[in-house]
């Protein structure tokens, strides 16, 4: 949650609070373009499947249109022991290669290969092999039913925070708002999970209703365990439910090098223009050749609900 | 020969009166009197004509025999408006032209309470913030930026305690309350050896002493804050105290306010400032001052942010006979603040603080007309504690993280001189040597690459223990001002200094904020160094009523502090891979004109001026403009006295535009639209103005009537522009809150319309 610390810090600032906005037109902000380049988006998981590389280019700022797919590129993933796979480009999906279906094996090496318009990208990440972080169980409860007009202490304590005080001062910098959506009764969800102590591990949250996830210019939680204490109890999940949602907590492990180009992501995603925030630049990455993106390779841990399935109601 | 020496004071409020002047006509020389109001001077005997002056007040001739050593107190009597305005002729020994010193400011105190100030509050600060040379960060920032030094640059001094934060309200005043408030000098190169620890300047700030003769006050409500002094004679010509406060009531103003969450924020802050003086002989004085500030702020029930300086300077001015004189003082100085976040998940106190003890001593010794030398020393302990983050509500996820507290010892010898080496040349040269010493309790780690924060390896740690030295640095810091009068209204000047610096403020944006924690030099961060030469020219036009000047400027600036690209420094205990260091160099020319007699006084100024810095893996290693480059920029200030009750202020600024550091293009990483940079600061906001204009407004004087009073009006950014205080992009939602596709739409943000405002103050 350093994360979100440091946004509190930075954004729920006086100046801003007393400043106004005005969003300018074409013609009064004219940025100077850069280099289109190459952008990766890889992930290589544990699990049993297909892993997908998306290669696309960056474009200019201006443009309104969809950013320019590679199609013609070459993708190869090895590993430490000799295992290599050719992926395949998805005709149907522009910009998207697949690769055969296997599970990413815990403590070996994984190299990306890239040959896309004349210029090799390389990329080199381990897959964790420790014990990181374990989901006990998932529960829901009420949040609001509009009928019976039930508030749960928790939700009115989250309501006031994140939607009414928060997003009062600087929703348009935490970019989270809160998703009241236009049915009756809605749910919330909790996780109880256990951290692995003693370790300086970094993981991803990512929180999904019916396989989507929650889209928001927050990226998906980042952590650094050093702050977080061994055992959360009951912590709410992002977002609002309602019943017969398949809502599914997501955990990724994170290399160090991947947890940096994360919390370097978020800072991009929250700048407000370096005036009491660092100045924004390229996340650094794992990958050659000046490339954008990220070649992840984390080892995952999950778990799903129903909401309004009894087995999983908040005692 | 034989000495004459004494004190000129202020027949009203008994104050010493600085830089005041005695000049004996037949020997056609003179001297001024010190910070303490002291002057002595070595004549032969003889019957003179003597004149003793300063602006502002009555001059008085005096025929004084010397026949042996004499000791005169002299009393000025402040002039009344209609004299001075009649007075043009004003002492002519104290003016730019004459002093040795270059490149230093003046807040003329009595114009700045005429001046437009930001809701009638008038600051310091600000006053700085328009001088040549100095460069503001935009508006309702107390940070300032003197000849491309950062904002930590500067050396923020009251009564010699330093202030770590000078900000009241994130920097929409300053800590600085301007009726308590003697003179303030700033210091922006030729810097004299007493002085060190920054590289770019010293704001030195001096209080007022208390009233020696009579009981006075006055007391001011404006529309922000009210404030209130008290001073007077605890034992008459012996002793004196100084009482004054601030407060805000901005937060009483959210009670109204239509939305009921926002009647549950407040912010506020209050500022004391307190001194005692006590005169024990003609030879021995001791005083004590103090100041106590807070800032609070508070969202809902949920955010709570306070912060503060604290400071006590206990100082003992003694004279072992005419020609030696020492200062004494103990200084201690805090700076801390605390953070909130009540919420039963999320739940969070995190505090941090500096502090800072000193003991230094000033020697002075005259040896002769022509020679005087001033030395001594300045020791400080300084303990850093860049925070303790603690969950707070038995829900809270977070663990408790204490980052370690760090240690320091400054310590600084100096030797200076003021030496008139013929009657056109006068010179100070001097050097400071100073050291730094962190001292443990600390673990010193072995970083494989310093510069890598993704691939953190430790080849090594240290453990030192209490009191244990961790590394020493030392710098000599040669200083020299010279000065060639080329007549009797201009002369030529040129200095050079050299500046160490071993403090660093943790601060990765343009404008520092108070939860920017300070850092110390260690084994991680070198100490900054900078080299500064300036060469001026001075004119004096209209028998001294016009002072103009030109002061080009070359500054370059070793192992500065910058960071990496979306640096992060909080909660960081590997905070030393966040910190890039390199070189900065910054050269510009300043032009400025002055006129401070008369019914209208002002100043115009112009200074351009360029900064780069060069960073070590930041841009691609290639040189970019500092985030406080500005290529132009000007101001002027005028005040015009129109009536004995009525006078008007005015006061215009200009700068070229902040750079900032833009997108160059755009791409989708897992769903989200994220920004590509190319350039650090490759973009130029646009150009900065504001005009703004005030009015005050004296009570009539009738006779018998033992108070005062005034109404300030005054109208801020008087043709409503909206200047830009920074700019981003987002994505473009449509009405439902949904992106539009990849669109991205561009931001700015601006802090203040046309702002009226006015205040009433009361005297007695």
């Amino acid at each position: 949650m350093k994360h979100l610390c440091a946004k509190i810090l930075i954004f729920l600032l006086l100046p801003l609070l007393y400043g106004c906005e005005v969003i300018l037109d074409e013609n009064e902000f004219k940025p100077q373009q850069g280099a289109s380049r190459l952008v990766v988006d890889a992930l290589i998981t544990d699990v049993n499947t297909r892993h997908a590389v998306n290669l696309t280019k960056s474009t200019s700022y201006l443009n309104p249109e969809d950013v320019p797919v590679i199609d013609d590129a070459l993708v190869v993933i090895s590993d430490n022991t000799g295992f290599t796979d050719t992926l395949e480009h998805q005709d149907d999906r522009p910009g998207l290669y697949l690769s055969n279906q296997w599970a990413g094996v815990q403590g070996r090496t994984y190299h990306l290969h890239i040959e896309a318009d004349g210029q090799t990208y390389t990329a080199t990440e381990n897959m964790l092999d420790l014990p990181y972080f374990e989901i006990d169980s998932l529960t829901y409860d009420y949040k609001y039913d509009r009928h019976n007009d039930i508030m749960t202490a928790e939700y009115s304590k989250n309501i006031h925070t994140h939607r009414d005080s928060l997003n009062q001062f600087g929703q348009q910098f935490f970019g989270t708002k809160v998703y009241i959506e236009p049915y009756d009764t809605l749910y919330e969800v909790k996780l109880y999970a256990r951290e692995i102590p003693n370790m300086r591990n970094f993981y991803q949250l990512e929180f999904l209703r019916n396989g989507n996830r929650w889209q928001s210019q927050n990226v998906a939680w980042i952590q650094d365990d050093s702050f977080i204490k061994e055992s959360l109890d009951g912590v709410t999940v992002e977002g609002n439910y309602i019943k017969d949602d398949t809502v599914t907590v997501v955990m990724l492990a994170l290399t160090r090098t991947s947890f940096q180009y994360y919390q370097d992501l978020s800072a991009v995603l929250n700048s407000v223009g370096g005036i009491v925030d660092p100045p924004p630049g390229n996340p650094r990455n794992n990958i050659s050749g000046k490339a954008l993106g990220l070649f992840q390779v984390s080892p995952v841990t999950r778990k799903t609900i129903i909401v309004g399935d009894t087995a999983y109601r908040e005692q | 020969m034989y000495n004459v020496k004494g004190y000129i004071t202020s027949k009203s409020t008994g104050e010493p009166l600085i830089g005041a002047t005695i000049f004996f006509k037949q020997l056609e020389k003179g001297t001024a009197t010190n910070t303490e109001g002291f002057f002595s001077i070595r004549v032969p005997e003889g019957k003179y004509d003597a004149r003793i002056s300063f602006m502002g007040y009555e001059k008085v001739n005096k025929t004084i025999e010397v026949n042996k050593d004499k000791t005169i107190n002299l009393k000025l009597e402040e002039k009344s408006i209609e004299k001075q305005e009649v007075q043009i002729h004003a002492p002519k020994e104290k003016n730019d032209v004459n002093k040795v010193q270059m490149s230093v400011e003046e807040v003329e105190m009595k114009q700045l309470k005429t001046l437009p100030s930001f809701f009638g509050e008038p600051d310091i600060i600000k006053n700085i913030q328009t001088k040549p040379g100095v460069i503001s960060a935009g508006e309702g920032t107390s940070a300032f930026f003197v000849r491309g030094g950062s904002a930590d640059q500067n050396l923020i001094l009251l009564d010699d305690s330093p202030i770590y934060d000078p900000s009241h309200f994130f920097g929409l005043f300053s800590v600085f309350n301007a009726d308590i408030v003697k003179s303030a000098t700033l210091y922006k190169g030729g810097i004299p050896a007493q002085f060190g620890g920054r590289l770019s300047s010293i704001l030195d700030v001096k209080s007022r002493k208390g009233n020696m003769k009579a009981y006075s006050g006055k007391a001011t409500i404006g529309l922000l804050s009210a404030k209130a002094v008290l001073e007077g004679p605890i034992k008459k010509n012996k002793s004196s105290f100084l009482l004054a406060g601030r407060r805000s009531y901005a937060g009483q103003y959210l009670k109204l306010s239509p939305n009921e969450e926002q009647r549950d924020n407040n912010l506020f802050f209050y500022d004391i400032n307190a001194r005692a003086d006590y005169r024990i002989n003609e030879n021995n004085k001791i005083h004590l001052s103090a100041y106590w500030g807070r800032d609070a702020f508070k969202i809902g029930e949920e955010f709570a942010f306070d912060w503060g300086n604290k400071t006590a300077t206990l100082k003992w001015d003694h004279a072992f006979n005419d020609e030696m004189y020492l200062s004494t003082s103990i200084i201690a100085s805090n700076f801390d603040y605390k953070l909130e976040l009540m919420n039963q998940l999320f739940g969070f106190q995190w505090i941090s603080n500096i502090q800072q003890y000193s003991l230094k001593q000033d020697y002075s010794y005259n040896i002769n007309k022509a020679f005087t030398i001033n030395f001594g020393f300045n020791s400080s302990y300084r303990s850093f504690f860049p925070g303790n983050f603690k969950p707070i509500g038995s829900q809270s996820i977070f663990d408790e993280l204490m980052l370690d507290k760090l240690h320091a010892w400054e310590n600084a010898v100096y030797l200076g001189t003021e030496h008139d080496v013929t009657a056109r040349l006068s010179m100070q040269y001097g050097l400071r040597f100073s050291t730094f010493s962190q001292i443990g309790p600390i673990t010193i780690y072995d970083y494989a690459d310093p510069n890598d924060v993704a691939n953190v390896t430790k080849n090594d740690s240290t453990q030192y223990g209490k009191g244990e030295l961790v590394e020493m640095f030392y710098n000599p810091e040669p200083r020299l001002s010279a000065r060639y009068k080329l007549g009797i209204s201009n002369s030529v000047k040129l200095s050079y200094n050299r500046m160490s610096q071993y403090i660093h403020q943790m601060n990765t944006g343009t404008i520092p904020l108070p939860f920017n924690f300070w850092q110390p030099s260690s084994p991680y961060i070198t100490p900054s160094i900078a080299d500064q030469i300036a060469i001026g020219y001075f004119h004096n036009f209209s028998d001294n009523k016009y002072q103009a000047s030109v002061e080009t400027y070359y500054k370059e600036m070793q192992d500065v502090v910058g960071f990496r690209d979306n640096a992060n420094i909080f909660f960081n205990d590997n905070l030393p891979l966040e910190i890039r260091t390199g070189r900065a160099w910054s050269y510009g020319a300043e032009f400025q004109l002055k006129k401070s007699k008369g019914p209208v006084k002002g100043a115009l100024s112009y200074t351009w001026s360029k900064t780069m810095r060069k960073l070590n893996n930041v841009n691609q290693g290639e040189p970019f403009p500092a985030s406080h480059d500005r290529r132009h920029s000007a101001s002027l200030t005028g005040t015009y006295d129109f009536s004995e009750r009525l006078s008007f202020g005015l006061q215009f600024v200009f700068s070229s535009g902040r750079p900032i550091t833009v997108p160059s293009g755009k791409y989708i990483k897992d769903h989200y639209v994220v920004n590509q940079y190319s350039t650090r600061n490759g973009y130029r906001l646009p150009p900065f103005h504001r005009l703004d204009l005030s009015a005050t407004l004296k009570s009539k004087e009738k006779p018998g009537r033992k108070w005062s009073s005034k109404w300030n009006f005054s109208i801020y950014n008087v043709y409503n522009r909206k200047n830009t205080f920074t700019l981003y992009t987002r994505p473009k939602l449509d009405e439902n809150n949904k992106p539009i596709g990849l669109q991205q739409e561009a931001v700015k943000i601006y802090l203040f319309s046309i702002l009226p405002s006015v205040s009433y103050s009361i005297e007695f």
